[in-house]
């Protein structure tokens, strides 16, 4: 299966670049190569919606974080492996001062965006079967929103009653070994941060390389990868300012340690993925580990963690969501660390966040 | 080496892989197959629409007789079941120890193998059982990405180190234990891998192919993989007998290209998956190939990955829930607050009760199925 990259947005602004300073993060390690197909079909983009399987006669529940115990117990797991160091704590402070507040950016970009939004159809209509493709045009390009802040699309879409939606043709890299990386004896591939605001900048036709990202970002070698302020000032400055002309993305830490703010979560994804027709950038923490029932330590799909790579600090594109299945659809630049990583994602929700924690994202 | 029938059963015991192939260039090996795709894809016999339930009551009932507490461990991961030896096998963590260890279902008692210092521990990327011989690949904590593949004698304590790989792409392997040698994929370069067949009453390793290749699997009467053919697109199954191991002519229904993902097998099925919500398996007893698709209220949280295959019982890690599907029916259910690993006749279920690391056992037969969801 093979996924060609999508051309991306042509629309966009351009905005001058800042600088700031640099902490730790790593990003993968290993090996492999594998990536996920799509044909093209009614929708702009189809991809998400042929990733996504068929509707079944049931609506889903949201999914609760129930288990307190044992996302204690993870939360712990990522203790252990030094997710909070000072070091990192640190890191994570800079990119929040560097980033404007929650208000400031709801009320810069919200009420623009939000105005503009037709009501949304159902998914299956918008992007279901080839059949109906002629005859739901007229929906489909009504249902296809055109806010002022996403011209080129965002698709908007109901799914069991509850909102859909993602940007249109997000694009995907797989991350490179640098010259570094092949060089260096335990093979690092530490390119995530910049494969995933290489990603961004595609996808918003702002395109900068995974190299120039890097340089930019002062990515480096393991142990430091690309730091939260790194890609901070990646997403604001290559991916926030040229397409809106100011400092769009705030850094949004989520605690190591449960509980995680599911509802904020969700409303920065929509408001990102769906009003304002931005990618959203997650920075997880994955760690190797079971809990005492034998069930592994939540991972992003297709992910192998050992005990020799943990703790796995990757950022990744995070594209779209479906609340009527509480699912994120991601972009996933790991497809060259492992041959079971596909480019395009939906999981759950709630497990994304998990993942999550620790880090957090840039929205 | 003698196997009785039921052995032999567990000879094929349940595996899961996945293609291993890097990015560049195409092998002009030829298939170990003798057959030719045929000029159309062949239609499913049978199209599954997945569905979950919760666990049968018969089910949950038989498992809450047969479980075995551990409370000197954190965790006991299952990575292998020997439904003979009536024992799952997997890793385990206690204080600053990892290892590799059994649970014996018969005394009831966990036994280590291995013992390692946290520092030293790499953990298991897969295993594979086979009475007398238990195999795993497991990775090196000094090298992200390096491995070694180690033979441990059930009945001596021998163990051997079969094999090691440090290459860039040489992806993880999986390695699969059969009548009397182990099959693996291993890389030889970041584009392509090599089939090797290692034997222990020579101790010699041997190559059966090589190319843009999956790693192995015990599927029906035969080790099955999966192929990169000239510059197609899509990879081809290629199969061989798997006591002589010469190639064999592919069924009618699997000649044909399929995007595979994941590879698993059972003394019945081949099975693969196609992406995350989509698999398909073929019935070597009946003849017949049937999909298998997730419906997208479970797409998030039952993901297509890492099967397992015991009979007609699949079991799979979403990175989110253990899931167990009766391929014959479609009907699964998701293992709740635990895991589940199979293989052979036996399904082993962890953490089902309680907070102390535990696991539980069923006897499957051939009249366990799951009827409804």
């Amino acid at each position: 299966m093979l996924m060609s990259n999508h051309p991306g947005r042509a629309w966009a602004k351009k905005g001058s670049l800042a600088a700031v300073a640099a902490v730790l993060v790593q990003c993968l390690a290993i090996a492999g190569h594998l990536t996920s197909a799509a044909s093209a079909n009614s929708c702009a983009d189809p991809t998400p919606y042929e990733l996504l399987a068929p509707a079944g006669t049931m609506p889903t529940a949201p999914i609760t974080p129930t288990d307190t115990l044992m996302l204690s117990e993870l939360g712990q797991a990522k203790a252990a492996a030094g997710v909070n160091s000072q070091a990192a704590l640190a890191d994570m402070q800079i990119a929040t001062a560097m980033s404007p507040s929650r208000a400031e950016k709801l009320q810069k970009t919200g009420s623009q965006s939000r105005a503009t939004s037709p009501s949304p159809i159902s998914i299956d209509q918008l992007c279901g079967s080839a059949g109906a493709r002629g005859s739901l045009l007229g929906q489909v390009q009504g249902g296809m929103v055109t806010t002022a802040l996403a011209t080129d699309g965002t698709t908007h879409c109901v799914d069991h009653g509850q909102l859909c939606g993602w940007l249109n043709n997000i694009n995907h890299q797989s991350q490179i070994c640098t010259p570094h990386c092949l060089a260096d004896p335990k093979h690092i591939n530490y390119y995530c941060g910049p494969a995933t605001v290489a990603e961004a900048t595609t996808t918003e036709g702002v395109a900068v390389s995974q190299a120039t990202a890097a340089s930019y970002m002062g990515t480096s070698p393991p142990p430091t990868g690309t730091t939260v302020s790194g890609i901070t000032k990646g997403m604001q400055n290559l991916v926030g300012v040229p397409v809106m002309g100011y400092i769009y993305y705030v850094w949004n830490s989520e605690p190591w340690n449960p509980p995680y703010n599911f509802t904020v979560f969700k409303g920065d994804i929509q408001f990102d993925t769906y009003d304002a027709g931005m990618p959203v950038a997650g920075d997880g923490v994955e760690v190797y580990g079971f809990y005492p029932n034998g069930q592994p330590y939540p991972h992003l799909l297709g992910h192998q963690i050992t005990a020799a790579d943990s703790p796995v600090y990757h950022i990744f594109l995070i594209g779209g969501f479906d609340w009527g299945v509480s699912q994120i659809y991601y972009t996933d630049s790991a497809t060259s660390v492992w041959s079971t990583v596909h480019a395009f994602n939906w999981l759950d929700a709630y497990t994304t966040l998990v993942i999550l924690g620790g880090r957090g994202y840039l929205w | 080496v003698v196997i009785s029938g039921k052995r032999f059963a567990s000879t094929y015991a349940a595996i899961a892989l996945l293609m291993s192939w890097g990015t560049a260039g195409c092998s002009t090996t030829v298939p170990a197959s003798s057959s030719n795709p045929s000029p159309s894809p062949q239609p499913a016999n049978h199209s599954f629409s997945v569905c979950f339930g919760s666990m049968p009551a018969e089910w949950a009932s038989a498992l809450s007789t047969t479980t075995v507490e551990l409370p000197q461990l954190q965790w006991f991961a299952t990575e292998a079941v020997d439904d003979v030896g009536n024992t799952a096998y997997g890793t385990y963590h206690i204080g600053n120890k990892y290892g590799v260890g059994a649970v014996s279902f018969t005394n009831r008692r966990f036994r280590v193998i291995s013992t390692k210092a946290k520092t030293n521990w790499g953990g298991v990327l897969w295993m594979s059982s086979s009475d007398p011989w238990l195999v795993w690949a497991e990775s090196d904590p000094k090298v992200p990405g390096a491995w070694t593949l180690e033979a441990w004698n059930i009945k001596t304590d021998e163990l051997r180190k079969v094999s090691s790989s440090r290459l860039l792409a040489g992806q993880y392997t999986f390695p699969v234990v059969g009548q009397d040698y182990i099959a693996w994929s291993q890389a030889i370069t970041n584009a392509s891998a090599e089939i090797r067949i290692y034997r222990f009453i020579s101790q010699t390793t041997s190559v059966l192919d090589s190319g843009r290749l999956s790693p192995p699997v015990f599927a029906g009467k035969y080790l099955v993989w999966s192929k990169y053919v000239g510059s197609d697109p899509t990879p081809t199954f290629q199969i061989v007998d798997a006591k002589t191991l010469t190639p064999q002519k592919l069924p009618p229904l699997l000649t044909q290209p399929e995007p595979v993902t994941y590879l698993a097998g059972s003394p019945e099925y081949l099975l693969w998956t196609e992406s995350q919500t989509l698999m398909a398996a073929y019935d070597f007893t009946a003849g017949k190939l049937a999909t298998y698709q997730i419906s997208r209220q479970d797409q998030g949280r039952n993901a297509l990955q890492f099967p397992m295959l015991a009979g007609r019982i699949l079991t799979w890690w979403s990175g989110v829930e253990n899931a167990v599907v009766d391929l014959s029916t479609g009907h699964g259910f998701d293992v709740v607050n635990g895991a589940a690993a199979a293989s052979g006749s036996l399904l082993v279920v962890s953490g089902a009760k309680g907070t102390v690391p535990n696991l539980s056992a069923l006897r499957l037969t051939p009249t366990t199925d799951i009827t409804r969801c």
